[in-house]
């Protein structure tokens, strides 16, 4: 009953960053976005510029790094994926070559090590980092045939383009992830809403009522925990009930989860239903104007950050133009 | 011995500061005890109650249903446990799901391994049990009173047939007349079963007239195990733990303060205040 | 008349059943009305037609001297507010101050007086310390109050209670009482309170009872409270202090006993 659910991943701080107009934010992740992709390949210099922006607000955000990483861990996989493809998938410039030469000896050491790696798992932090890691160390190791003459002898080729394309597309995404989990981390899922309705507000001049999906957005904000608890409760009404997923033949867990189901359906609709009445019995007329008890202001901090960014962001475009020829 | 607790300590997180459960120590018979766990919201009550349930587990300490283990492992079976305890949830809405009230308390047995003639011959039982007429068995639960759906969610677990049935305030939100209906339809289960059952209520004119036994939560701890007539008949307890005291005896405290009646044992309901009043010679 | 319902009759599109039957009543301004009945009596619906959230099938309904219609209905919610029966599901708010101004912010009030109408009224109903707290960490009670807060700051003329402590522990349910009795009392504020509990009809200045679409019971509390068998018959149930007096009314003892008993034990009922 008590364990208080947190939504989002907002984390409070007393940060330069957090205080920051959530306006602000939107538009330097969106700048920096938009910037990522302008610059040109294999121009390093100007994304590890990029690179430095989402490093310093974490820094500055006086949130543990961990909460970073964690956040990384969940993709870190995906990232790897995309560099592999990057890798194979260019050919050009200088080519490395990598023999591989199996031998029994090796691929017992290979095996052996993925089979430790497996029974530990449970123990270790960080665990696909360490699964990226035991892969290149097998593919090394495979060099250097330890007893016995290898019985196929081959070699993978590594193209000076595919490195640097997939080390760019990982700086890429690094840049991207870090600054898109800075601006949950530090802001308010409220503070979004709010800003992300003021951004679309010209819309209601061509007659879109954007005020009444930042109302639907702003009611879900409200509402995911208590259907979150609400969920726990039913789960634990239908386990009194016999209910248990491991079990069963798939007819029967279907049958299941319809008992989940069914009742979360039917407190939703009745919960929109009072909602609906006590929206309205407080004067609330869908896309009337409405007056706002928070008031956005953008402090000067607000305005030399936007300055800061734009100015960067202009530079860019001109070396992307080729106006300047600096870097 | 149908529930022990020994030593029993529940926290939400590891490292969380605040007990949800502080050293409980508890033993309910498999067999005919009336149970009432009264207590403030937040005081554990109904965390109490999911641990004889096997929905939540100790983070210490031990618990024993009929002589079953409670414990968080994976090859734990958690079923035999809840055959042998069934928890009735507050509110219906959280369980009610099938298209006939009769398939909904079907699905209870159903789970437990009954073969589909046996979990219907026992869902006819539970609903003659606790008092749903022929009538609505093939309605949908969906169109029923509050107090009839209070009724279809206790016959899914009645038709189960636990040992112990426990009921986390089932009396809420009812109108008087339905909540004295389904509180003597409970005594009357009771009576004809022989079944422990365990009920938290916050309304003590309830808990006066209906408890053998009372347990108190207080802060996650158990302050109090021990007769009604002991709780109520001392105000330093009722105080510390912010208690009400139900209607009639706080009526008979004021009567006697006026001189108008006179006694020794503290009526609790308005029966035995009546009683009081009526002999002669309790007043002057 | 601050509220008056002329003849109404209701029934939902799908069900031939009569909720409400031909039902009329009037309300001055600064008037506390009870309304009783049980579950199902229709007294819910009562409620939602003076706010416009149900039409009557036939009928009129007045709010000052104006009938509510489509039309009005807008214009005319500005001097009504009602606080429902689940806490949880009237918190529009992501937090306390969010809740509180939701109703002030369709108002269009303006932000400073809007900042200082959160601030007065969530320190009247004693939840200042919890501005910016989220609804799952509240008690029902506590929120049911951040409602009232809400309801107060929109400076309506009348507050309707829609079983707004069936839900709440005995604690949450005295905070709330004593609230609609300072309501009452220091605010003038027109009030109707629907409830299947005598003891929350004791303080107003007039009862109501509600059996099947129908009223079947009016007058002062004193009045009404007397009718037993017609309060039994409407499925409420005689609180404690009546019952006695019921039973020592109709007892063997001598009368100047009964006398001086029934008087104490009135009494006593109506300080509780």
């Amino acid at each position: 009953m008590n364990d208080n659910i947190v939504f989002g991943q907002y984390i409070y701080k007393n940060s330069f960053i957090h205080k920051l107009d959530p306006r602000i934010k939107l538009f330097v992740l969106l700048i920096l976005m938009i910037g990522t992709f302008l610059v040109p390949a294999d121009n390093f210099i100007l994304l590890s510029i990029a690179l430095m922006i989402p490093l310093i607000a974490v820094i500055f955000s006086k949130i543990s790094i961990f909460k970073y990483l964690k956040s990384l861990k969940q993709i870190v996989f995906v990232i790897f994926l995309s560099f592999i493809f990057q890798l194979f998938g260019n050919e050009g410039g200088k080519v490395y070559n990598i023999p591989i030469n199996f031998s029994y000896a090796n691929l017992i050491l290979a095996v052996l090590l993925i089979v430790i790696f497996f029974l530990f798992r449970k123990y270790l932090p960080f665990k696909m980092l360490i699964f990226i890691g035991l892969v290149v160390l097998i593919i090394y190791l495979l060099r250097f045939p330890l007893i016995g003459d290898p019985f196929k002898e081959t070699s993978i080729h590594i193209y000076e383009k595919g490195l640097i394309h997939g080390t760019f597309l990982i700086e890429r995404i690094l840049i991207i992830i870090l600054a898109s989990t800075t601006l949950t981390l530090t802001t308010k899922p409220t503070d979004l809403t709010n800003a992300l309705e003021w951004y679309l507000a010209p819309l209601e001049k061509i007659k879109i009522k954007t005020s009444i999906f930042a109302m639907m957005i702003s009611i879900a904000l409200r509402f995911i925990p208590t259907l979150f608890n609400e969920t726990n409760k039913i789960l634990k009404a239908q386990a009194s009930r016999g209910v248990d997923f491991n079990e069963g033949k798939f007819i029967e867990q279907i049958k299941q989860i319809v008992s989940l189901l069914v009742p979360m359906f039917v407190i939703s609709i009745k919960r929109a239903e009072d909602l609906a009445d006590a929206m309205e019995a407080r004067c609330y007329v869908p896309g009337e104007k409405r007056t706002k008890l928070v008031k956005m202001k953008c402090k000067v901090t607000d305005y030399l950050v936007m300055l800061f960014i734009l100015t960067l962001f202009i530079l860019l475009i001109l070396i992307r133009c080729g106006v300047i020829y600096a870097l | 011995m149908g529930i022990n607790f020994q030593n029993v300590d529940f926290k939400y997180a590891k490292k969380a500061s605040k007990k949800q459960l502080d050293n409980i120590n508890l033993s309910i018979d498999a067999q005919n005890e009336f149970i009432f766990i009264v207590g403030h919201t937040g005081s554990g009550k109904s965390t109490l109650v999911q641990h004889m349930n096997a929905l939540l587990f100790p983070t210490s300490g031990k618990i024993k249903i009929f002589d079953l283990n409670v414990v968080r492992k994976k090859k734990t079976p958690l079923k035999p446990i809840r055959k042998h305890v069934g928890l009735v949830f507050q509110f219906p809405e959280y369980q009610v799901f099938e298209t006939t009230v009769l398939d909904d308390i079907m699905f209870g047995p159903k789970n437990f391994g009954q073969t589909k003639e046996q979990a219907r011959s026992q869902a006819l039982e539970a609903a003659k049990l606790i008092g749903i007429s022929d009538d609505l068995l093939e309605r949908s639960p969906f169109t029923l009173s509050g107090g009839q759906m209070r009724k279809v969610a206790i016959a899914g677990i009645l038709a189960v047939n636990p040992d112990i049935l426990i009921l986390d305030e089932p009396t809420v939100g009812l109108d008087p007349k339905t909540k004295d209906e389904l509180m003597q339809l409970l005594v009357d289960i009771q009576q004809k079963t022989n079944k422990t059952i365990i009920m938290i209520s916050h309304d003590m004119n309830i808990v006066s007239a209906f408890a053998k036994r009372i347990l108190v939560m207080h802060q996650g701890k158990l302050v109090f195990d021990g007769h009604k007539d002991d709780l109520f008949a001392s105000h330093e307890l009722l105080d510390l733990y912010n208690l009400d005291l139900p209607t009639s005896a706080s009526l008979a405290i004021q009567l006697k303060k006026a001189g108008l009646i006179n006694y020794d044992k503290l009526p609790l309901t308005k029966e035995e205040l009546l009683e009081l009043i009526l002999k002669e010679g309790s007043y002057e | 008349m601050f509220v008056k319902l002329e003849n109404i009759n209701f029934k939902y599109a799908n069900n031939e059943d009569l909720i409400l039957n031909d039902l009329s009543f009037e309300l001055p301004k600064g008037c506390m009305l009870a309304i009783l009945g049980p579950n199902g009596s229709g007294k819910s619906t009562i409620a939602k037609l003076i706010m416009g959230l149900l039409k009557p099938t036939s009928g009129h309904i007045y709010i000052g001297d104006e009938e509510l219609t489509e039309k009005s209905v807008n214009h005319l919610r500005k001097k009504l507010s009602i606080i429902f029966q689940n806490p949880d599901n009237q918190f529009v708010g992501v937090t306390v101050k969010d809740d509180i101004a939701f109703g002030l912010e369709n108002l269009k009030v303006e932000r400073s007086k809007m900042q200082e109408a959160v601030n007065q009224y969530a320190q009247m109903v004693d939840m200042s310390e919890y501005l910016d707290a989220n609804p799952e960490n509240l008690s029902g009670g506590q929120k049911q109050r951040v409602a009232i807060a809400g309801a107060l700051a929109m400076q309506t003329d009348l507050i309707i209670f829609d079983e707004a402590t069936s839900m709440l522990d005995p604690k949450g349910t005295k905070e709330i009482i004593e609230m609609i009795k300072t309501l009452k009392n220091s605010h003038q504020k027109t009030i109707i309170t629907i409830t299947h509990n005598l003891e929350e009809a004791l303080f107003a200045d007039k009862v109501m009872v509600l059996n099947q679409g129908k009223i079947v019971l009016e007058g002062t509390p004193r009045e009404v409270l007397k009718e037993k068998t017609i309060l039994e018959a409407s499925g409420l149930k005689l609180i404690d202090g009546l019952f006695l007096i019921d039973r020592i009314n109709n007892s063997a003892l001598e009368e100047s006993q009964k006398k001086v008993l029934t008087d104490k034990l009135w009494e006593l009922t109506f300080k509780m």
